[in-house]
């Protein structure tokens, strides 16, 4: 410690008094000097807090709104997730029962090769200039003497025309998809090209079962006849009161006695009514919308197995190797393009 | 020279920090009493006559901003700066406990004594209680900036602030060599 500590602070207290005992206009200079001197700081700092507030409110808004952009994704991700778990769990009760179904019937029949096999052509829809010169022959006029002439049940109708028929092995009543949806089955085939109608259209019936989603999973409801009304809506018949019907049922190919036996999306329920003497449902059904410029679609055949029908053929041992279920799946279809 | 430059912006950026910065209180409880820190920083920093000039300064600073009668902060800054410079050798390390320590003192001290000059000179009756509640209030909160400041310079600095002591062995250690 300096020995000059003890004066400079005595001093510095003399000061002190001094200022204490000093004159109110001398005080009154004195605070204002120090407030000028103190006032650019002051200013300065709360510009600073005013700029840190402005900037933390931003970040806060900024955060608030990625959260919101994240949550969206994440309920997009979600939906997506869930029509993903429904398609799979309709598809592993059906496996679940099938595997059930085999595992009953002895190993000499569970290794027979299927009876029938499906397969997918693909088909372009013709548009309506095009299958017009293709009614009037102006693209295939050479008669029918030279064998080259389009099924007269073909040209005569004014169904829309798909560019396959018996060339492709098609027969009237096979389904016509879009993808996994069954849009319309084939009508009429011709030689080269076939008519077909859509669900919709007024005169299509086809078999189809209501599958109800429970908590649980899917469960396979009832089974009637799809009819088209000439509308937007068609008609399911043959659901007996006694049946379960709720509108937001989906309805699919029967899953029993179908092919394929992945069973194929019609639509949805939108009206089911039962009056109080009704015997069966009033349900209406939403079918998958069709796009106005339809073009490529793809034709369900079914036909024999031609394994089972070669002349030596004989029941395989009962080792054979058991036919995998899997192959039910859509995507293992044979897939052809004429 | 650079040192009083330096001494005497952090003094102008203490007490503006004071001034508008700090808030008036901080959860009901009191706030942080920057020059406290201030007269720690400049006894630490300097030489011990210029210390207490800077200390009076301090003083004079929040007698000009104080809406009390003008003098009486310019004493206490001096005494209290007097007062750390007679103990500089107790808390000279500069270790980040002896500066806290030593800040909360001298806020406690600061805050205490005041209240309570202006009551002997003026005559005015005061609860010695609650002035002594809010001055060990004021100096914890004081302890917190002043760690938060210690530490800070530490981090700016690259290194220990406290100097490298060589301890001798331990003589057991020196036995067994």
């Amino acid at each position: 410690m300096s020995a000059a500590n003890g004066p400079i602070t005595c001093v510095l207290m003399l000061a002190g008094a001094g200022l204490y005992f000093a004159p109110e206009t001398v005080a009154i200079r004195i605070r204002a000097v120090v407030a000028d001197i103190i006032k650019p700081g002051q200013v300065a700092a709360s510009q600073v807090m005013n700029l840190a507030k402005a900037e933390t409110a931003h970040m806060a808004t900024r955060t608030e709104r990625s959260r919101l952009r994240e949550i969206e994704q994440l309920q997009t991700q979600l939906q997506e997730e869930q029509a993903r778990t429904a398609s799979l769990q309709i598809r592993l009760a059906r496996l679940a029962d099938l595997e059930a179904r085999e595992a009953a019937l002895p190993d000499a029949v569970r290794s027979l090769p299927r009876l029938t096999s499906s397969s997918l052509i693909e088909a372009t829809v013709l548009g309506d200039v095009v299958a017009e010169k293709w009614r009037k022959g102006k693209l295939l006029n050479q008669g029918e003497s030279s064998g080259v002439r389009e099924s007269e049940l073909v040209v005569k109708s004014r169904k829309s025309l798909i560019d396959a028929g018996r060339d492709g092995s098609i027969s009237p009543e096979d389904d016509l998809l879009l993808g996994r949806s069954v849009i319309g089955k084939i009508e009429r085939v011709g030689r080269w090209t076939s008519t077909f109608l859509l669900v919709s259209d007024a005169g299509y019936r086809g078999r189809a079962q209501l599958i109800h989603q429970t908590d649980s999973g899917f469960v396979f409801g009832a089974k009637g006849i799809l009819e088209g009304q000439g509308e937007s809506i068609c008609r399911l018949k043959g659901i007996a009161s006694s049946d379960s019907v709720s509108v937001g049922d989906s309805v699919y190919t029967p899953t029993r006695d179908g092919f394929p036996s992945t069973p194929l999306y019609y639509g949805r329920v939108v009206e089911a009514t039962l009056g109080p003497n009704d015997s069966e449902w009033y349900v209406r059904v939403e079918p998958v919308p069709v796009p106005n410029d339809l073009k490529d679609v793809q034709v369900l055949r079914t036909s024999i197995n031609s394994d089972r029908l070669s002349p030596g053929s004989n029941p395989p041992e009962p080792t054979a190797k058991k036919r995998d279920s899997r192959d039910i799946s859509l995507s293992n279809y044979e897939s052809t393009r004429r | 020279m650079l040192r009083n430059v330096g001494i005497l912006v952090m003094i102008y950026l203490g007490v503006v920090a004071h001034s508008s910065l700090v808030p008036a209180d901080v959860m009901g409880m009191g706030r942080p009493f920057v020059p406290a820190i201030l007269l720690v920083f400049i006894a630490a920093a300097c030489h011990p006559n210029l210390a207490i000039v800077w200390a009076g300064f301090v003083g004079f600073l929040l007698d000009g901003l104080s809406t009390e009668r003008l003098g009486i902060q310019v004493g206490l800054a001096a005494m209290l700066g007097l007062g750390l410079q007679l103990t500089q050798s107790l808390w000279r390390s500069r270790s980040l406990i002896a500066m806290v320590a030593m800040s909360m003192l001298v806020c406690v001290a600061w805050r205490a004594l005041s209240p309570m000059s202006q009551a002997i000179l003026t005559g005015r009756v005061v609860d010695p209680h609650s002035i002594l509640t809010d001055a060990v209030q004021d100096a914890a909160w004081t302890a917190v900036v002043a760690c938060v400041l210690v530490l800070g310079l530490r981090i700016f600095r690259q290194g220990p602030t406290e100097p490298v002591v060589n301890r001798p062995a331990p003589r057991w250690n020196t036995a067994v060599r």
